[in-house]
């Protein structure tokens, strides 16, 4: 088992679990910033960051995600390399530029992959492979 | 964590406050590019001779958007 932590950043005295992920689709590695976000079912990133990576957008699976307001946006999803330290696997990440918030989000399938660790005592998330 | 991706984590709030609403990209404890879109974060870091695998892309959120946030 190997662990990754990462500190939380701190916003009006409010924590938020952001971290740097590491993401490409053949080309050089992009490092991007993500909100760890259990309440969300899929990895759902702005459609700039396909742009960095070459994706074309609609080439990907079309799916439609609830968001807070209750509407549905489409998401795209697609096949991408990420490395979370040195921690390297493929997995599904959907991509849309109806997204809405601020931040691109890793969701549950991350937790597929990690026990993840929400350790607020400690103001740091960890991230703990099960193998 | 490397330093830079601490000195993100620990600088955040001012970066909200700096640059709620657009891309920025960060390299050595340095905002080096500013834009609205990760590609021209990107294509400023490279013109400034940083190798993009260098280049940290956050999207930052507007002072509302981390409000909203559950």
């Amino acid at each position: 088992m190997r662990s990754i932590e990462f500190r939380y950043a701190i916003h009006r005295r409010r924590d938020v679990p952001i971290i740097p992920v590491n993401l490409r689709t053949g080309g050089k590695w992009k490092e991007v910033w993500a909100y760890v976000d259990s309440g969300s079912f899929y990895s759902i990133f702005d459609d700039k960051v396909a742009e960095i990576l070459d994706i074309d957008l609609t080439s990907g699976e079309k799916i439609l995600a609830v968001v807070g307001d209750g509407s549905f946006i489409p998401i795209y999803l697609h096949t991408v390399g990420i490395r979370i330290g040195e921690d390297q696997f493929s997995m599904k990440i959907g991509f849309s530029s109806k997204l809405g918030v601020g931040f691109n989000l890793l969701g549950m399938n991350i937790f597929d992959r990690y026990r993840v660790i929400f350790d607020n005592r400690a103001k740091k998330i960890i991230f703990e492979t099960y193998e | 964590m490397t330093r830079s991706q601490e000195w993100i984590t620990e600088n955040f709030e001012s970066l909200v406050s700096k640059y709620g609403g657009k891309y920025i990209g960060i390299v050595d404890k340095e905002v080096v590019s500013v834009a609205l879109s990760a590609r021209e974060v990107l294509e400023n870091a490279k013109r400034l001779g940083k190798e993009e695998e260098d280049v940290s892309i956050l999207k930052v959120p507007t002072e509302d958007e981390l409000i909203c946030v559950l």
